[in-house]
């Protein structure tokens, strides 16, 4: 498949997984947002030689892909292509703080190793907590509780057009490159020298294509503000974000491992 | 109930659309705007809704187009685009019917209830929750006629609206046409379409109305459909 076809499709998969229906989905959005910020905000804090007291933080994200009914493996295989960016950070880490840390038999593990690793894992936690959020709300009720903590109307609307306007977008690369493809047997890519005029014909094409949605969109009453999804959540779905910040900031203060390593080990 | 006198639409680089129009359409008429490709028809319907910059008068029951009328006047005319792609711009079926009645202050309920009598009356039900995205061309038009039929409009413009349908789709979607009560006009060059569906012809040719008339009168000179870039329709020994 044409990769902008298939990136569009993932897209839309993204937003299949957050029709979905599980007590993770059934969560106020508004509480969703706020539990995701406060649980990057706490991994973002550990000092970055505090690999331990991090490792138990997966627990939060690993809970709510389970009780959402969403496979970790799905976040991992969407952000294919973010991950390894990720864990690139800090990789010269390990060549600038080559002090000692610790061995492991003959291994002997830098200071510099154990700040990658805990930058990476850093970073993967933020991702993992990030997909868990987009894949189980959809941008409706996102845009929806921007508004309500009156976010304006017109940076809500833009975000809400941005992400429907990505996958219209990607077909339209898709469709470009298909029929430059059809004529150019052989060639893999677009051909340095095509470019220009390529970019330049797509946003001629995407800015059509824009003018035309917006004219059907205004000749239907729209005036800048999107009417959002009316779902009802529980009120009691509150009552479980004061629960999960209190277990990350408790995580964030004790060291979990630790503990409860030193309940069997004297 | 529509009534345009001298409309001139002109694009950047002095090119015309349309030159000095005349046109009146009355209620209950089913008008067709004939006319080879890039004869002025879709200009003619982006002037009529506003959306693009014209010189003359159109006048809407009596309203003129002009920027302050414009949204009482798009409440009442339902524009049904050539690319149902550009119309369908929600995720899915249902959230498009409802997104024009919901912004003019119907209530999500009562909006959901109205569309479900449309889709029953298109014989679309089944479409109701589908994703915009993974419908055929033929269903994502029916779908896409009945996001104007919510707006209940009095005029009722549809722009080619059987180009790329397969036979039977194209059967479906005249019927639909057929069966809609509101005044239509209908800019197509496919005239077995315009003969099945409208009483009254205009033809037009490099952005001006040649002529007006009943539809057996036009739709059946060869000669001047072929001197306009058109030819019989095939029900009337075309090729």
């Amino acid at each position: 498949m044409n990769r902008a076809r298939e990136a569009s499709s993932e897209i839309r998969s993204v937003e299949d997984l957050s029709k979905l229906d599980s007590p993770v989905h059934g969560l106020s959005p508004l509480s969703k947002l706020l539990l995701t910020i406060v649980f990057i905000a706490t991994v973002a804090s550990f000092n970055k030689y505090d690999i331990v007291g991090l490792f138990a933080m997966i627990l939060v994200p690993l809970l709510g892909y389970m009780i959402s009914g969403i496979p970790v493996s799905t976040c991992f295989r969407k952000l294919k292509v973010v991950l390894p960016i990720v864990l690139l950070v800090g990789i010269v880490n390990p060549f600038l703080d080559r002090e000692i840390m610790f061995s492991i038999g003959s291994f002997r593990v830098s200071y510099g190793i154990v700040s990658m690793v805990t930058l990476m894992l850093k970073g993967m936690y933020s991702l993992m907590a990030s997909f868990l959020l987009v894949a189980t709300m959809p941008i409706d009720d996102l845009c929806k509780s921007l508004r309500k903590i009156h976010m304006p109307k017109i940076i809500v609307s833009l975000l809400l057009l941005t992400y429907r306007y990505v996958s219209m977008f990607l077909d339209e690369v898709a469709t470009m490159t298909e029929s430059y493809s059809l004529r150019a047997p052989g060639q893999n890519g677009i051909a340095f020298r095509s470019w220009g005029s390529f970019l330049g014909q797509l946003i001629i094409r995407s800015m059509n294509k824009a003018d035309r949605n917006y004219g059907s969109m205004i000749l239907r009453g729209f005036n800048g503000e999107f009417y959002y999804c009316d779902r009802v959540f529980s009120k009691l779905s509150w009552l479980w974000i004061p629960i999960l910040i209190a277990a990350c900031v408790l995580m964030r203060i004790f060291n979990v491992p630790a503990l409860l390593g030193s309940l069997f080990v004297r | 109930m529509i009534d345009i006198r001298g409309l001139t639409v002109e694009y950047d680089g002095g090119i015309k659309a349309l030159d000095s129009i005349d046109l009146t359409v009355n209620e209950g008429d089913s008008l067709g705007l004939i006319g080879a490709n890039g004869a002025g028809k879709s200009s003619l319907f982006r002037a009529l809704t506003g959306l693009t910059a014209f010189t003359g008068s159109i006048k809407f029951n009596g309203l003129d187009v002009i920027k302050k009328n414009l949204p009482s006047i798009r409440q009442d005319i339902g524009y049904v685009i050539q690319e149902s792609d550009d119309q369908m711009f929600m995720p899915k079926v249902i959230e498009d019917m409802i997104f024009g009645p919901v912004n003019y202050g119907t209530s999500k309920e009562d909006a959901v209830k109205k569309a479900d009598e449309i889709l029953k009356k298109l014989e679309i039900s089944h479409l109701k929750d589908r994703y915009n995205h993974k419908i055929s061309g033929g269903e994502k038009k029916m779908a896409a006629i009945a996001t104007i039929l919510m707006m209940k409009p009095k005029v009722i413009l549809f722009d080619e609206p059987t180009s790329s349908l397969d036979p039977h789709n194209r059967r479906t979607v005249i019927n639909a046409i057929n069966g809609i009560d509101s005044t239509k006009i209908i800019a197509s060059h496919d005239l077995d379409l315009i003969y099945d569906t409208c009483g009254k012809v205009a033809l037009i040719n490099r952005g001006r109305i040649v002529k007006v008339g009943d539809r057996d009168e036009i739709l059946r000179d060869r000669e001047l459909l072929e001197s306009n870039g058109l030819e019989l329709p095939l029900s009337m020994g075309g090729r």
